[in-house]
C-alpha cells in the first residue's frame, strides 16, 4: 500500500512513523534478547553460562519495564482482521491485497449496479409517459433528481 | 446512492448558487473494530513480565535439564507473540492507506444493502398490481338503477334455514353415536396396543397417550366400516409448540390425519400422532437448547453446543474446558422393544464414551432441556468427585478422616470433595457445573496455581488429580513446616545441598518422596541437618550426617526417626527438635564410643511426660576408665536431659561408687562445680553436660570420670590421716595437716594434670617440687607422712633463714629427707640434715658435711674414728641431756618432733648472734 507514489506525511504522520520506528527498535531488541537467552539455555555448561542467562533475564526484564514502551503517544490502530491474520501466523500484506481486490471487486460491482439501475429508471420512465401522459412532468423532474438526462 | 444524496443537496441550494462545485459528501469514516497497537504492546508486555516471574519461580526447582528446557520454551514461546506483535508495527508503518480502503469497503456493502433493499420493494409492488383489477361495469343493472331507481336483482338466494335441533335430538344423536362407537372400538376395530385407554362422550372418542398426546375421534355414518374422523387433538406434556396461533399448521395435520384414518385406521393414527408428539418434544428441548447457549442473556452461552441430525439432538457440555474429552448427550427416539413403543431417550456419552450403567433421568411430561442438562452435569459431577474420593483414600496420606465428600444429585453446584490438606488447611474441590471447571478453594497462591494448571490442560484423569492433589499437600504441608520451623529458630539449608544421587540412593528405598525439606536447628553441629520427605505414603523424618567433600556435601548416614504426628504443629516440631536432637547425640556418642572401643548397649527406655521411646546408653565402666576401675559400679547411662532455649543439648551421665561415700560430707560439696553432683549416702554422681547438638561428650566424660576417681581416692586418704578437708570439688581438695597454726595445701587435678599448691609462707614451698614429685609417684598417702615428718624442720629452717643476720647461713633443699646448711663465715662449714628410718621410726640425723678444723690445725690428721673431732659442733654430738636429742660424738639423731630444738641449738653455735633471737622468742 505504501508505495512510492502515496502523499508525503503530514507533520504528525511523520511524527507517529518516527513512533512506530523507535517501537519497531525496541521489540527487535526484546525479540534478539529471548532468542539470545534460550541459545545461552541451550548451550549452557557450567556457572559462567549461568551468569550469561542470569544478565540475559535481567536484560530482558529492564527491556520490558521500559517506560517508553510502547511509545505514550502513538495512535496507530490496527483492524481487527489484521491481528487475526498475524495471530494465525499469516502475512498481513495478503491481508491488504486480498482487501483491495475486495473493494475493487465491490467498485465494479456497484458501478454495474449503478448502471442497470439508470436504463431500469429510463425504461420505467418511457413506459410511465406512454401509459399516463400527464404525468410527463414528475416523470422528468424524478429522471433529473436522479442524475439521468435533462430532457428539456 | 450517491447520485440521489447529491441530487437532493443540489435540490436544497438556491439556484443562484449555480456555480458552486457540488462535492459529494465525505465518506463516513469507520472506527468500529480497530485495536489500538499501545495497547497490544502494553498486553503483551504486561503479560510477559508475568510469566517471567512465574518462569523464575518455576526454575527454583527441577533438575538441571528441566530448567532449561523451561527456559527455553519460555523464550522461544515469547519470542514468537513477539515478532507477531513486530509485524504488526512494521505493518502499521506502511498500512497508513488501510483505513480508508475500509470505509470504502463499508460504504460499498452499504450501497449493496440498499439496493437489494430498494429491488425487493420494486418485487412487492409488482406483485401487489398482480390483483389490481377494475371489474367490468354491470350495465344491465346500472341501467335498471339509473331508469326505475331501484334493482329487481333479489339480494338474497332464497335458501331455508334447517330446523333448529332441540336438545332433546342431539343428546338422542351423540348417545347414538357414543354406542356405535363403543361397539366399534370393542368389536369391530380394536385399538393398537399402546392406544387403548379412551373415553366416549359427547359423540367423540378421546383417546390418550399419557404424556403424548390427546386425541378426539368421531364418526360420520352408522357403518363401522365408515372413515373415523379426526376431530381435534391436544398434545400432553409442557411446554409445546403452540399451534394455535398457526391454524394452518393445526388444520394440515387434521386433514392429513384424517386422509392417515381413511387409509390406515387407528394404528396409522396412533403412529402418526405419536412420532408428531415425539418429533415435537425433541423440537421444544432443541429451542429450549438454542435459547440456552444463545450468546446474549443465555446462561449457557459458550458452554454447550447444540446440534441436530435427523430426530436426534445432541447437546456438547463443557466444551471450554477439557477439550480432549469431549462430553455430550444425545436426545433422540429409542426403538420401540417388545413392550415399549418407539420413545424418548437419552444416551450420555461421558468422556468420549458411552455410559451404559446410568440411567440419565428425562422428564418427559414437563421438558426443559436445562433440568435434564443439569441432571447430567451432577451425575457427571457425582462420578468424578466420587473416583476422585476412591483415588484419594488409597493414598495413606488422606485418611479417611481427612476426606468428605458431599454429592447433590439435583444442584451439582453443591457437591463437594472436601479435603483436609493439613492440620490447619482444607481443600474444597467443587466443579462449575456450566462450564464443568474445577473450583478449588480456599485459595493460596499455590491453590490457585493448581486450579489454574487443571482448567487448562486439555484432558485430566483421575489420577493426573490425584497426583495434583498429593502435590498439593505436600506443598501447602512443606510451607507450613517451612513458616513454622523458621519461627522456631530453624534454618532452612537450599536443596541442592544434597545431591539428587544421594537423594535417590538414601532417601527412595521404602518410597519415592515427592518433595523434601531440610532443617537444621540454628546450633547444631554444622555435619547434621533433618531431612523431612514427604511421599504418597506420608511423611517421614531423617536425621542426615553429612560430610564436605570438597565444597559439597555428601550423605555419610541416615537414620529415620518415629514422627509422633503429622500435623507439625508447634508443639510438634518442638517435640521433633527434641526427638532428632537426642537421636543424632546417641548417634554420635556411640560414634566415639566405637572409635575408642569402649562397651555399651544402647538400650530403650520410656521418656518421662512426653511419652516417646527415649534411648540411653549403658557404658561399661571398666573399659572406659584409664586407671583401676574398682571403685565404681559397672555400668554409666548417658541420657539425654533437655534442650537449652537456643538449641543446644543438655545431656546427664550418672555412674556411682561401690561404697557409700561417706568420707564426703554433703557440707564439703557445698561450694562445687554445678556440673558434677555427688550423692555421697549412695555413692551415686551424675555430670551434666551442654553441647551443641552433633558434637559428642564421650571425651569429656573420661576426663570427668578421672576427676572423680581422683576426688574419691584422696578425700578418702585424707580422712584416713584423720586429717580434715577445707574446701572440696572436683579438681581441686583444700585440706589442712596440722591444726595450730593450721597449714592447709591444695591438691588440683584436671585430665593428666595434677598439682599440689601451697599457699605462700608455707614452709613447704620450699620442698613444693620434691612433694610433687611424691604425689606424682607415690601418691597422696606418702605426701601427707611427709608433711607431718617435715613441718617442724621447715618452720625452724624458716626462721633461721629469716631472722639471721643477712649472709651467715644458706639453707640449700637436697631433697625432702636432706637439707643442708652452709656458713660461709664461719669456716665454710656445712651441716646436713638427713631422714633415716631406726627402728620403724624416723629421725632425723644432724652431721657435718665437710671436716673443718679450728685455725693453727689445718695439717691435722683425721682421725677415721672420729671425723668430727675438730668440728665447732663437738660439744652438741656429745650431749645426751635432752630427750630425744641422742648424741653420736660425730652427729646427732633427732626425734622429729624435737628437730626443731636441735637446729636452733646448732645454729647458735655457728651464730651466736642468734641466741638473741631465740631469748627474745621465748621472752615474747
Amino acid at each position: 500500500m505504501a508505495g512510492a507514489n502515496t502523499t508525503p506525511f503530514t507533520q504528525e504522520e511523520a511524527a507517529q512513523q518516527a513512533l512506530l520506528e523507535k517501537l519497531e527498535n525496541d521489540l527487535r531488541g526484546i525479540i534478539g534478547t529471548l532468542l539470545e537467552t534460550s541459545i545461552q539455555t541451550y548451550t549452557y555448561a557450567g556457572s559462567q553460562s549461568g551468569e550469561s542467562i542470569y544478565n540475559h533475564i535481567k536484560d530482558l526484564s529492564s527491556q520490558l519495564a521500559s517506560p517508553s514502551l510502547p511509545p505514550k503517544d502513538l495512535t496507530a490502530a490496527l483492524p481487527q482482521e489484521v491481528i487475526a491474520y498475524v495471530s494465525q501466523g499469516r502475512n498481513p500484506d495478503i491481508y491488504t491485497r486480498e482487501f483491495v481486490e475486495l473493494v475493487q471487486r465491490s467498485n465494479q460491482a456497484a458501478g454495474g449496479r449503478v448502471k442497470a439501475f439508470g436504463d431500469f429508471r429510463d425504461i420505467l420512465a418511457d413506459k410511465i409517459l406512454a401509459a399516463f401522459p400527464e404525468l410527463k412532468e414528475d416523470v422528468e423532474r424524478v429522471i433529473e433528481n436522479t442524475g439521468g438526462p435533462r430532457k428539456k | 446512492m450517491n447520485g440521489t444524496s447529491e441530487g437532493k443537496q443540489k435540490d436544497r441550494r438556491p439556484a443562484k448558487d449555480d456555480e458552486a462545485v457540488v462535492k459529494a459528501p465525505p465518506l463516513p469514516h469507520i472506527t468500529l473494530g480497530y485495536h489500538p497497537l499501545r495497547l497490544l504492546v502494553q498486553r503483551l508486555k504486561q503479560d510477559t513480565f508475568n510469566r517471567l516471574g512465574e518462569l523464575i519461580d518455576e526454575i527454583q526447582e527441577g533438575t538441571e535439564k528441566d530448567r532449561k528446557l523451561k527456559i527455553i520454551n519460555f523464550m522461544m514461546e515469547r519470542r514468537q507473540q513477539w515478532t507477531k506483535v513486530l509485524v504488526l508495527v512494521m505493518y502499521a508503518k506502511k498500512a497508513q492507506d488501510l483505513p480508508g480502503l475500509i470505509d470504502l469497503s463499508s460504504y460499498f456493502w452499504h450501497f449493496k444493502l440498499t439496493t437489494d433493499r430498494f429491488l425487493s420493494e420494486m418485487f412487492r409492488i409488482r406483485s401487489d398490481f398482480v390483483t389490481a383489477k377494475v371489474p367490468n361495469a354491470d350495465l344491465k343493472t346500472a341501467l335498471e338503477v339509473l331508469s326505475k331507481g331501484s334493482s329487481s336483482v333479489p339480494k338474497t338466494y332464497g335458501f331455508l334455514p334447517p330446523p333448529p335441533l332441540s336438545a332433546a335430538e342431539i343428546l338422542r344423536t351423540v348417545r347414538k353415536i357414543n354406542t356405535l362407537l363403543a361397539f366399534r372400538f370393542s368389536l369391530h376395530e380394536i385399538p393398537p396396543v399402546h392406544f387403548r385407554s379412551y373415553k366416549i362422550r359427547s359423540g367423540k372418542a378421546t383417546f390418550t397417550v399419557e404424556n403424548e398426546f390427546e386425541v378426539d375421534l368421531s364418526i360420520g355414518q352408522e357403518d363401522h366400516t365408515s372413515q373415523l374422523y379426526l376431530v381435534d387433538f391436544r398434545f400432553l406434556f409442557t411446554p409445546t409448540m403452540d399451534l394455535e396461533p398457526l391454524q394452518r399448521f393445526r388444520s394440515a395435520i387434521i386433514n392429513q390425519g384424517n386422509t392417515i384414518l381413511l387409509n390406515k385406521q387407528l394404528p396409522g393414527i396412533y403412529d402418526f400422532l405419536h412420532n408428531l408428539a415425539l418429533t415435537n418434544k425433541i423440537s421444544v428441548l432443541a429451542g429450549q437448547a438454542g435459547l440456552l447457549q444463545e450468546i446474549t442473556g443465555g446462561r449457557w452461552a459458550e458452554a454447550i453446543n447444540c446440534t441436530m441430525f435427523k430426530r436426534t439432538l445432541r447437546i456438547n457440555y463443557w466444551i471450554m474446558s477439557r477439550a480432549d474429552s469431549k462430553s455430550w448427550i444425545d436426545v433422540g427416539v429409542l426403538a420401540p422393544t417388545e413392550k415399549l413403543p418407539s420413545r424418548l431417550g437419552v444416551r450420555w456419552f461421558r468422556e468420549n464414551k458411552e455410559v451404559t450403567d446410568v440411567e440419565v433421568p428425562l422428564d418427559v411430561a414437563n421438558l426443559s432441556t436445562e433440568r435434564l442438562l443439569k441432571s447430567v452435569i451432577a451425575l457427571h459431577t457425582r462420578h468424578i468427585l466420587t473416583n476422585l474420593h476412591q483415588s484419594l483414600s488409597s493414598l495413606a496420606i488422606f485418611p479417611p478422616h481427612t476426606l468428605k465428600l458431599k454429592i447433590d444429585e439435583l444442584d451439582s453446584s453443591n457437591s463437594v470433595l472436601s479435603i483436609q490438606l493439613t492440620a490447619t488447611r482444607e481443600l474444597s474441590i467443587a466443579i462449575e457445573p456450566i462450564t464443568g471447571k474445577f473450583v478449588l478453594k480456599k485459595p493460596s497462591t499455590i491453590i490457585s496455581n493448581a486450579e489454574a494448571s487443571i482448567n487448562s490442560s486439555s484432558s485430566i484423569s483421575i489420577y493426573n488429580l490425584r497426583d495434583m492433589i498429593g502435590n498439593l499437600r505436600h506443598r501447602t504441608l512443606r510451607e507450613e513446616i517451612v513458616d513454622r520451623a523458621s519461627k522456631l529458630d530453624w534454618e532452612c539449608p537450599p536443596l541442592r545441598i544434597i545431591k539428587p544421587d544421594d537423594v535417590k540412593k538414601w532417601f527412595g528405598q521404602d518410597h519415592k518422596p515427592r518433595y523434601i525439606i531440610y532443617l537444621r536447628r540454628k546450633n547444631w553441629y554444622k555435619n547434621w541437618i533433618l531431612a523431612i520427605t514427604m511421599g504418597d505414603n506420608g511423611e517421614q523424618a531423617w536425621i542426615v550426617d553429612l560430610r564436605e567433600v570438597g565444597g559439597s556435601h555428601e550423605i555419610a548416614n541416615v537414620k529415620i526417626i518415629a514422627l509422633k504426628t503429622e500435623k507439625f504443629g508447634f508443639s510438634s516440631l518442638s517435640h521433633l527438635e527434641m526427638v532428632a536432637s537426642a537421636t543424632i547425640s546417641n548417634y554420635v556418642n556411640c560414634k566415639e564410643l566405637d572409635d575408642r572401643n569402649i562397651q555399651y548397649t544402647l538400650k530403650q527406655s520410656k521418656g518421662g511426660e512426653s511419652g516417646i521411646r527415649r534411648a540411653h546408653i549403658c557404658i561399661r565402666t571398666a573399659s572406659i576408665m584409664r586407671t583401676d576401675a574398682s571403685w565404681a559400679r559397672d555400668s554409666l547411662t548417658l541420657n539425654y536431659s533437655n534442650l537449652t532455649s537456643n538449641g543446644e543439648i543438655r545431656l546427664v551421665v550418672q555412674g556411682g561408687a561401690k561404697e557409700p561415700m561417706t568420707q564426703l560430707k554433703m557440707e564439703d560439696m557445698s561450694s562445687s562445680d554445678s556440673d558434677i553432683f555427688f550423692h555421697p549416702p549412695s555413692g551415686s554422681f551424675g555430670m551434666n553436660f551442654v553441647t551443641k547438638v552433633g558434637v559428642g561428650v564421650i571425651d569429656q566424660v573420661i576426663q570427668r570420670l578421672q576427676s572423680i576417681e581422683r576426688l574419691i581416692s584422696f578425700v578418702s586418704v585424707i580422712r584416713q590421716k584423720n586429717l580434715s578437708c577445707q574446701h572440696v570439688e572436683l579438681g581441686k581438695i583444700v585440706f589442712v595437716y596440722t591444726t595450730s597454726p593450721i597449714r592447709s595445701a591444695t591438691i588440683q587435678f584436671s585430665g593428666e594434670q595434677l598439682e599440689l599448691i601451697f599457699p605462700e609462707g608455707s614452709p613447704h614451698v620450699r620442698v613444693s617440687t620434691f612433694l610433687n614429685d611424691l604425689l606424682k609417684k607415690g601418691g597422696l598417702t606418702q605426701v601427707i607422712s611427709q608433711l607431718k615428718l617435715t613441718t617442724s624442720l621447715l618452720v625452724a629452717l624458716d626462721e633461721i633463714e629469716k631472722k639471721s643476720p643477712e649472709g651467715i647461713v644458706n639453707i640449700t633443699t637436697r631433697g625432702l629427707e636432706w637439707y643442708r646448711l652452709y656458713y660461709p663465715n664461719t669456716r665454710n662449714h656445712i651441716i646436713d640434715i638427713r631422714a633415716f628410718r631406726r627402728r620403724s621410726e624416723l629421725v632425723w640425723f644432724i652431721k657435718d658435711g665437710n671436716i673443718v678444723r679450728p685455725q693453727g690445725q689445718q695439717d691435722q690428721p683425721i682421725n677415721p674414728h672420729d671425723p668430727a673431732a675438730y668440728s665447732p659442733l663437738r660439744p652438741f654430738y656429745v650431749d645426751d641431756s635432752t630427750p630425744g636429742i641422742e648424741g653420736l660424738r660425730s652427729g646427732s639423731a633427732v626425734k622429729a618432733e624435737m628437730i626443731g630444738e636441735a637446729l636452733n641449738r646448732v645454729h647458735v653455735i655457728l651464730c651466736p648472734e642468734y641466741a638473741q633471737v631465740l631469748a627474745a622468742k621465748s621472752g615474747g
